[in-house]
């Protein structure tokens, strides 16, 4: 496991910690900010795995976001 | 008037003119306008569009009829196949360019005609009316429209001449347009509506039938609000099967005698199938796909895989933002806008086929998941990507126009959210033709480099189609884009011959001895060694190498048998004398005669035959050939490994019918195909009326 790697398990439990799909769009984002530099100079192999890394930040909020409202939704038709 | 007055007259005259600007009609109309004649406008030219998946269309090509057969001499497959199962490219490509041939249109004006047009039109329509619910502002549609209809994806698509799958394409957002309208309200109009787009897309390109069946299906479980509401979900899932049951009544003529004759079409072989084969065909990185960049853009070059481009980042940096304002949407907004990221997302996962991260994942859905066998080439899914990004960046740059206007308002009281919507619109629209710069700057291939067809190929055609009697052409290493075929004079391709695609080994195996009786037995009359104009068929390491086309000929004229009669410039011919008829036997008492019906039916004369003789038909060998003599049926048997042929049920003169069993198969498909169209076409009208006069 690479040093990125840990860095991104360590945010990754700190958003799931916060439980805030906005915090998880937020680190998507960043992560694709900064890969855009990495692939600049041709640091492929971080930049390649910060992309990864956003992508999951943007799926997790994306899922967060969808169950959300489905709960959302149930408890609204219940009432 | 005071300095204050006259500079807020001012200021207002101004904001007017962007509010004008941004509302009107006719503006939007000419912007648009403007914008697609950058970026296309190296299709207005009398010249020929070709790109290596374009075939270019002779005027002979059907014979004059439109029917449809079970069985065909098309391109390159000179000795025949099973063709039922490409019907739907049939109807949608062939049919309609034989007939404006015939109606006397060039090949030129065809093709602009039925697919270059229809593209522009047909996107621009279709994500403008997927967009309009999404997007309130014009031109914020124009930028959802550019980047559906211009994204280095589909311009790489037209470019190569996959002009089937982009008017796929064009079509998707006109049925993701019907299912998301209103969380797919379920009435009869929108189900057969629904049932006629996903019939089309499938007609002109069955791939991207399949991927909007994938959209469909995730769309229904998103749009379900409440799971323990089984009602509700129960009616969804009969909507569903309701319109994928019409679709595959529509799709009878093709259907049909595919399922009934499975193994002929079914057959794609270790080089299609193969875990290595996706793993080969895995161009696009992650980084790419997410991006919506494809992996051989600008140049596209098969297999040549060009660097990152880091502008191309902001694309889902744009996108993905869509997810910061959600708060203040309507239900049904929220849910699609949620869907749309999703569908991004997943587009980006799958279009990267097995390349890291989870590779494996994509190699499992291609063994395991039925219909996954057609994405063998993963960057189809580009499409879900192209889709999810032209409505989320528009809902974006909306959103980012308002905050733009509002922080304005602070620095300057008098910025308008005209101004702002201007600004960002403009912004995009530089920053989108800057990441297609190379369209925009000619420096595409492909379609949108309009070519001339050599002479020497005008011709040829002339010699080939002024003789009637049945031959077929031989050629090394394959025919060329411009090359004529018929039915009377189909082609035959070395490569696919002989199964080998390297050029020197071609050689080496046409120089074997047997090879002249081999090709009297396929009634080849010439040898021909093409032109290549198009630098696309003597290559080594992607460039064109003329060395091969001159060792080629100097090889093949050495050859004995084969004697070079006058060829036209660079194409080279050369004949072999006395090749077989398209019926032929092996014994020498019979005497045959025969006429051609259409590709699936021949009668067959024969005198003086001997019980036990054996007639020859000179094409690939499938055993649903067959003869019918009075009430017998004789199947057809194979003859030196290759052509069919009959054994004769008894003495003397008669007359026999052959034909291929499978064509039955064909005419009950389109029977049903063609009631079922005229039923649903029948309902969506008395709807419509019904409706008009209800208003």
């Amino acid at each position: 496991m690479k040093p990125q790697d840990i860095l991104y398990l360590v945010v990754l439990g700190f958003l799931i910690y916060k439980r805030n799909p906005n915090l998880f769009v937020w680190a998507g984002i960043f992560c694709f900010v900064i890969s855009i530099p990495l692939f600049a100079f041709w640091i492929f192999f971080t930049a390649e795995h910060l992309v990864w890394y956003g992508a999951s930040f943007i799926l997790i909020a994306v899922t967060v976001f969808i169950f959300g409202e489905f709960k959302n939704l149930s408890s609204l038709k219940r009432e | 008037m005071s300095i204050t007055d006259a500079r807020d007259t001012e200021n207002s005259k101004s904001d007017k003119f962007y509010k004008k600007f941004m509302n009107s009609k006719y503006i939007f109309v000419c912007v648009g306008v403007f914008l697609f004649f950058l970026i296309f406008r190296f299709w207005i030219s009398q010249d020929i569009l070709s790109g290596s998946d374009l075939p270019y269309f002779h005027k002979e090509i059907i014979n004059n009829d439109f029917s449809l057969y079970s069985w065909s001499l098309s391109r390159g497959v000179g000795l025949g196949e099973f063709s039922a199962s490409m019907l739907w490219n049939y109807v949608s490509q062939v049919i309609p360019s034989a007939l404006l041939l015939n109606a006397g249109l060039s090949w030129q004006l065809s093709e602009k005609l039925l697919f270059f047009i229809p593209f522009l039109f047909l996107s621009c329509l279709s994500s403008f009316f997927l967009l309009r619910t999404f997007v309130k502002n014009r031109f914020f549609i124009l930028s959802g429209i550019l980047i559906y209809a211009a994204n280095t994806y589909i311009l790489t698509l037209l470019s190569g001449g996959q002009v089937m799958i982009a008017l796929s394409y064009s079509l998707l957002p006109f049925a993701v347009c019907l299912l998301t309208k209103k969380n797919f309200h379920i009435n009869l109009k929108n189900i057969l509506a629904l049932v006629i787009i996903t019939a089309l897309i499938f007609l002109l390109d069955i791939r991207i039938g399949y991927l909007f069946s994938i959209v469909f299906v995730l769309y229904l479980l998103v749009s379900i609000d409440n799971f323990l509401d089984f009602k509700k979900i129960l009616k969804k899932i009969t909507a569903l099967i309701f319109v994928f049951l019409l679709v595959l009544l529509l799709h009878s003529f093709w259907i049909l005698p595919m399922i009934k004759y499975q193994g002929k079409s079914i057959n794609f072989g270790n080089e299609y199938t193969s875990a290595a084969a996706i793993n080969f065909f895995s161009f696009a990185k992650f980084e790419n796909t997410i991006s919506l960049l494809h992996p051989n853009w600008p140049e596209n070059i098969f297999g040549k895989i060009s660097f990152m481009q880091v502008e191309f980042l902001l694309i889902p940096i744009l996108a993905y933002s869509s997810l910061f304002f959600l708060k203040n949407l309507g239900k049904n907004k929220k849910k699609n806008i949620l869907f749309f990221a999703f569908l991004g997302l997943i587009g980006s996962f799958l279009a990267k086929g097995s390349n890291p991260p989870f590779g494996f994942i994509y190699i499992w859905m291609f063994e395991h998941i039925p219909g996954f066998i057609m994405f063998r080439d993963s960057t189809k899914f580009y499409i879900f990507i192209a889709l999810s990004y032209s409505i989320l960046i528009p809902f974006v740059l909306y959103n980012l126009s308002k905050i733009v206007s509002l922080h304005g308002q602070k620095i300057y009281k008098k910025f308008s959210e005209n101004y702002a919507l201007f600004i960002v619109f403009l912004i995009f629209t530089i920053f989108w033709l800057l990441t297609i710069r190379q369209a925009v700057f000619g420096q595409l291939g492909g379609t949108f480099k309009p070519t001339k067809m050599p002479p020497e190929y005008v011709k040829l055609e002339e010699l080939l189609s002024s003789q009637d009697k049945f031959y077929r052409t031989f050629w090394i290493p394959s025919i060329q884009r411009f090359g004529f075929y018929s039915q009377n004079h189909p082609a035959i391709t070395a490569k696919d011959f002989y199964k080998i695609y390297d050029n020197n080994k071609i050689i080496s195996r046409f120089n074997q001895p047997e090879n002249k009786e081999l090709l009297k037995k396929i009634s080849v009359k010439y040898v021909i060694i093409p032109f290549d104009s198009q630098e696309e068929l003597f290559l080594k390491d992607r460039v064109f190498d003329d060395k091969q086309y001159q060792d080629i000929f100097s090889n093949v004229k050495k050859i004995n048998w084969l004697s070079e009669v006058k060829g036209f410039g660079k194409i080279k011919i050369l004949e072999i004398k006395n090749p077989k008829e398209h019926f032929w036997s092996p014994s020498k008492n019979i005497i045959l005669s025969y006429s051609y019906i259409n590709p699936t039916k021949y009668r067959l004369k024969v005198k003086n035959a001997i019980k036990g003789d054996r007639i020859v038909f000179s094409e690939n060998f499938d055993s649903n050939w067959v003869v019918k003599n009075e009430n017998q049926i004789i199947r057809s048997q194979q003859y030196d490994k290759l052509l069919n042929s009959f054994k004769l049920p008894k003495n003397g003169d008669y007359i026999l019918d052959v034909y291929y069993e499978p064509q039955k198969w064909v005419e009950v498909g389109t029977m049903i195909s063609g009631v079922t169209l005229i039923a649903v076409m029948f309902i969506l009208a008395f709807i419509l009326l019904k409706e008009r006069f209800r208003k």
